[in-house]
């Protein structure tokens, strides 16, 4: 039998290559997603191991509720670590963003990181190819990739971007780390510790982390657990690294999960596909069973064969999935890289368990596809091949209409619950579960029904009527094709339709949440003459600059305070207040020596709450050890000249998307007496009624010269939302295309059946006089209708489904896509239209008198 | 043998005296080894309004004869003219339209698309170049061959016979120049041929219909007004009016 299996493997080999293709294509996805998550995740961990190699016990500031580590680890606290007996060295660590400037003021990369040399070389993983390392202020060090990226060499003087505003630097050395060119994917500009100190942390200074390299890691903890100030966490070199490489963690457990999804689906599809071409190659050999059974063979026999002929088919395929899963691992990483997301590391690895997962899948889908043909061909008794192929109407039974009716209605009837129900979220699940039901059991019916329909709607045309007719020969057959199409356009549709409606309600919401018309935003300074510039634009209606600093109470710990023209703010970015009034913060009056200052809104206080959504402080780069306030307090602030201030908190303002980035915000007058001078930071621009348009090019415009200065859309969120919905349906839909793709294998599979099996009847049609055109569009019509049921029901559910989906959500009247549903129609006929060329060339090559004789 | 007759030897066609002709033909299957001749300079004539047999053993080449002068198939050397049209320089697309309107198949089986009805098989032809059949000759071609009980039914309704009654009101209601049938009633039980046979021997006397049918069976061959003998590709004998006896004695000699 072995020997029958294999000849027949080769004998078959052109019909067998599209359940192949099948079988290859949704291999590769699982193949591709195996790829990325493992080997970034084992890149990250592998970084971060190289990085802290030399590191025995780490010092942790304490994390703000948004997981930003302050620099709140002073001078004394790096002392009294190093005095501890048993530490070897120890160092302080601190990053933050820092930019070099390119010649046209622009950053030479936008996301690189400034950062303190490490002087020890146990603790430092990286090396100076070039050069000397930074010593003094106003020395850096860039990695390779910077200094390729800007054109830089040692001795070039650069303009920096620090957190303490822009300052030149000279280069005096150029780096790597290991093969990489640096621990930040951003690339790295390295200062010297004290300098470091002094731009880094933008005034507060103090160390994030304290690496410590150590003989004797234990008694080490056992010393600092007890005697270090604030309380700062202390881990041991395997817990340090566990927690540099969580956020990476996350990220992986998100995109994983996403990526084994959509390779599941694919498998999924393939897995329809592989059934129906099996069950074609069956019929096809009939005969040849038949006669295998006639002459002595067992039905366990010829199932084993079948079987067999499935694994070797699906081990094949599977590998030439693992190498298109190489090759589509590659371009998901040149893909990121065009959007300056670099995997970091050395990029996609391959490893057995890769290997060995991908080819278990993809065999076992086969096989399993395979299993029902098989055991159909067993069972299949030795004349049963001479029979005439006839009208098959299987699969119509009144059993199947009851039960598939019954799921697809109450289905429908759940999925409408949860859309008038909004948070009933429990009937969505079931509700697709049994849509889904429904179209597969009563498919078969369904697609008689349509066949009926359409055959009656094509009654004028001879050959329409026939390929309706044709089409519904089979109606299990149909509908297995069609099904396999409309699982794709199903979730096409769906995350289109629910996609769409729910960027169009966020970015409604995000809108009215908005007044400005533009922020112009930097991280460390706006000069003052561009401020002024801003404000005199034309088509500016008003503006209002921000000032901001972290100032210290009496108690040792600071609080970030943004000093403005209170009135401007409100007339810019619509600054209100929830509680309390407005009117005492504008007038700045109270006792003498203090001032009055407003909190931010609800959920930001996170004494009272924990951090809300907006936390203000979550979202800013925080320099220092900052509190936020809260209501009803009295704030004890230190000035400049060592005097206290106090102020206290008479009001809160309400949270919106401008006023996310304000802190505890007090008028300028105090803002000076609390901070001294201190360069704005951002500008809320109002523009003239009808100016917008104008105004963003204006302002563009003027601050095109200046390093790090950002114009911000007041929609800017909207906008980056609205985007990023845009680019993940997009990408999704990239994926999901693929399973369209895999279905449309299916109809050419299911079109040849069905010509193979009408072989005498094309030839018949043929002699009475039936032109080649004729047969030609007689399969076409049938490939096509066959595509339209599948596209029908698949755009239909999807439709439903999203649109339950997000009237659950946002319990507005949706606007579904109609556009964009028109758009997945047409693709769904234009692949039904591609899928019959291929078949009906077949069909007028049958040779009419073979088809004859045959018999 | 006998001496071939005067159809086989007749002059070029005047009009209407033939509804096809094969002139010198040649059919050859296979490469080397394989090679089978199975046309071996084959000229035979199928006289108008006449019933013609091919009779032959099996691979006489009795099939490719009928399937080469219906344009089912072309010869790889002669002419063959059907009504007064030569076939071989014609276009696919030109002999199918010849042959959908010029020329009725009854095949042995196979006849009927399963999908459609008895009536719809009959107009099928008809609906394939669009055309609306006469419907006095339609009622006239079904009442001949009594189905008008059965117009509603698909072919897997039908017995055997029906079925190729069906095939033959198909072959008569577009009223082609020449009917060809391949081993009509090779499927059916001798009541039913005779039925069959006789439906077909009616049209020719009745409507002046000219049909050609390739049998092997002599007791079929006996409602023909005339008998063509092949074997081995070459026309080895032609009897007119043939009985039962004189068709036994011939396939007797050609298989002896």
């Amino acid at each position: 039998m072995l020997r029958l299996t294999l000849k027949n493997l080769r004998a078959n080999l052109g019909r067998l290559l599209a359940t192949a293709i099948a079988v290859a294509t949704g291999t590769a996805f699982l193949a591709a997603g195996l790829m990325i998550t493992q080997s970034l995740s084992a890149s990250v961990e592998g970084d971060a191991a190289i990085q802290y190699a030399g590191v025995d016990v780490a010092v942790l500031a304490p994390a703000d509720p948004g997981e930003h580590r302050s620099g709140s680890l002073n001078a004394a606290v790096l002392e009294e670590v190093r005095s501890t007996e048993g530490v070897n060295s120890a160092t302080g660590e601190f990053v933050a963003e820092t930019t070099i400037a390119d010649s046209n003021g622009t950053a030479v990369r936008s996301r690189s990181q400034g950062r303190a040399w490490i002087e020890d070389h146990t603790l430092n993983p990286i090396t100076i190819d070039e050069g000397s390392p930074p010593t003094a202020a106003g020395e850096i060090v860039v990695d390779t990739e910077t200094a390729q990226d800007g054109t830089l060499t040692v001795g070039d003087t650069v303009v920096i971007n620090t957190p303490s505003g822009e300052m030149d630097a000279e280069i005096v050395g150029i780096s790597s780390f290991g093969a990489a060119p640096s621990v930040d994917s951003g690339g790295t500009v390295f200062m010297s510790a004290g300098w470091a100190q002094e731009v880094l942390t933008g005034g507060h200074p103090g160390w994030q982390q304290i690496l410590i390299s150590s003989d004797t890691p234990d008694a080490v903890i056992a010393a600092l657990d007890t005697s270090l100030p604030g309380s700062p966490e202390v881990l041991d070199s395997e817990d340090f690294l566990t927690r540099q490489t969580e956020t990476t963690e996350e990220f992986l457990s998100i995109l994983s999960p996403i990526l084994t999804g959509f390779a599941l689906l694919a498998l999924f599809v393939s897995g329809f596909v592989i059934y129906n071409t099996f069950t074609v190659v069956v019929s096809q050999r009939s005969q040849e069973l038949s006669l295998v059974r006639a002459i002595g063979g067992t039905p366990s026999q010829v199932r084993r064969s079948l079987l067999l002929e499935g694994s070797l088919l699906g081990l094949l395929a599977s590998f030439a999935g693992l190498a298109a899963g190489m090759g589509i691992a590659r371009l998901i990483e040149y893909v990121l890289d065009r959007f300056d997301v670099r995997l970091p590391g050395v990029g996609i690895s391959i490893n057995p368990r890769v290997i060995l997962l991908t080819l278990f899948a993809g065999t076992l889908i086969t096989l399993v596809s395979v299993m029902l043909p098989a055991w159909r061909a067993g069972s299949s008794r030795p004349v049963e091949a001479m029979r005439q192929a006839a009208v098959d109407d299987s699969g119509t039974s009144s059993l199947r209409m009851y039960v598939g009716g019954f799921f697809l209605i109450s289905g429908i009837v759940l999925l409408s619950l949860n859309a008038f129900s909004a948070s009933q979220w429990y009937f969505l699940g079931p509700g697709a579960l049994l849509l889904f039901l429904g179209v597969v059991v009563g498919g078969p019916l369904l697609a008689r029904l349509y066949g009926r329909l359409a055959g009656v709607l094509l009654r004028p045309s001879m050959t329409g009527r026939i390929a309706a007719d044709n089409m519904v020969r089979n109606p299990k057959r149909t509908a297995t094709t069609a099904n396999a199409l409309v699982i794709g356009l199903f979730l096409v549709t769906l995350v289109t339709v629910a996609g769409t409606a729910l960027k169009d309600w966020i970015e409604m919401e995000i809108a009215d949440l908005s007044e400005s018309d533009f922020i112009v935003v930097s991280e460390t300074a706006i000069p003052q003459g561009l401020v002024d510039e801003i404000a005199g634009a034309d088509g500016v209606d008003a503006t209002a600059p921000i000032r901001s600093a972290a100032i210290t109470t009496t108690s040792g710990d600071s609080v970030l305070i943004s000093g403005s023209d209170v009135e401007a703010l409100q007339n810019t970015a619509g600054f209100s207040a929830s509680t309390g009034s407005l009117d005492q913060v504008i007038s700045g009056e109270g006792a003498a020596d203090s001032g009055v200052g407003a909190f931010a809104g609800p959920g930001a206080g996170r004494d009272a709450e924990g951090p809300g959504p907006f936390d203000p402080e979550a979202r800013q780069s925080d320099p220092g050890g900052t509190q936020s306030t809260s209501a009803d307090e009295t704030l004890s602030l230190i000035d400049p000249d060592g005097n206290t201030v106090e102020v206290p908190i008479v009001a809160q303002f309400e949270l919106s998307l401008d006023t996310i980035f304000l802190a505890t915000v007090v008028n300028d007058d105090l803002f000076t007496r609390l901070a001294g001078e201190r360069p704005v930071v951002q500008v809320y621009v109002r523009s003239a009624p009808g100016e917008v348009e104008n105004l963003g090019a204006t302002l563009d415009s003027l601050t095109s010269g200046f390093t790090g200065v950002v114009v911000v859309p007041g929609n800017f969120v909207g906008q980056v939302v609205g985007q990023a919905i845009d680019f993940l349906i997009a990408a999704i839909n990239g994926l999901l295309g693929l399973s369209v793709l895999i279905a449309l294998i299916g109809i050419i599979n299911t079109m040849n059946l069905s010509i193979h099996e009408r072989r005498r009847e094309l030839g018949m049609v043929r002699a009475l006089g039936m032109t080649s055109s004729q047969v030609r569009s007689m399969v076409r019509i049938e490939g096509i209708l066959i595509g339209l049921l599948g596209t029908i029901v698949g755009v239909t559910s999807g439709a439903l489904v999203g649109w339950s989906v997000v009237k659950g959500i946002t319990g507005d009247a949706v606007s579904l896509a109609w556009g964009r549903m028109g758009l997945i129609f047409a693709a769904g006929l234009v692949i039904s239209l591609l899928a019959c060329l291929l078949p009906a060339r077949r069909a007028v090559k049958v040779p009419m008198l073979e088809a004859m004789a045959a018999s | 043998m006998s001496t071939p007759s005067e159809f086989t030897q007749s002059a070029p066609p005047t009009a209407l005296k033939w509804a096809a002709q094969v002139i010198d033909t040649y059919r050859i299957f296979g490469h080397d080894d394989t090679r089978v001749i199975a046309l071996d300079g084959v000229t035979v004539g199928f006289e108008a309004g006449k019933f013609t047999a091919i009779m032959g053993p099996s691979g006489s080449g009795k099939t490719t004869l009928m399937q080469v002068a219906a344009g089912l198939d072309r010869p790889d050397q002669g002419q063959v003219i059907i009504g007064d049209v030569e076939i071989s320089t014609l276009s696919e697309k030109r002999l199918t339209l010849l042959r959908r309107e010029q020329v009725g198949f009854i095949f042995q089986q196979f006849n009927l698309l399963p999908t459609l009805t008895a009536k719809e098989n009959i107009t099928f032809p008809l609906d394939l170049s669009g055309s609306k059949p006469d419907p006095e000759w339609m009622q006239r071609v079904i009442d001949t061959v009594g189905l008008s009980d059965r117009l509603g039914h698909r072919p897997s309704e039908l017995s055997g016979g029906q079925q190729q009654r069906v095939a033959v009101a198909r072959a008569l209601v577009e009223r082609p120049d020449i009917i060809f049938a391949d081993e009509p009633t090779g499927n059916l039980d001798s009541r039913s041929s005779a039925e069959i046979l006789g439906f077909m021997a009616q049209a020719v006397a009745e409507f002046g219909q000219t049909v050609v049918m390739v049998t092997h069976d002599p007791g079929a061959a006996t409602y023909a007004d005339r008998v063509v003998f092949l074997a081995d590709g070459q026309i080895v004998d032609d009897i007119v009016n043939p009985t039962r006896d004189q068709v036994l004695s011939h396939m007797g000699t050609l298989q002896g």
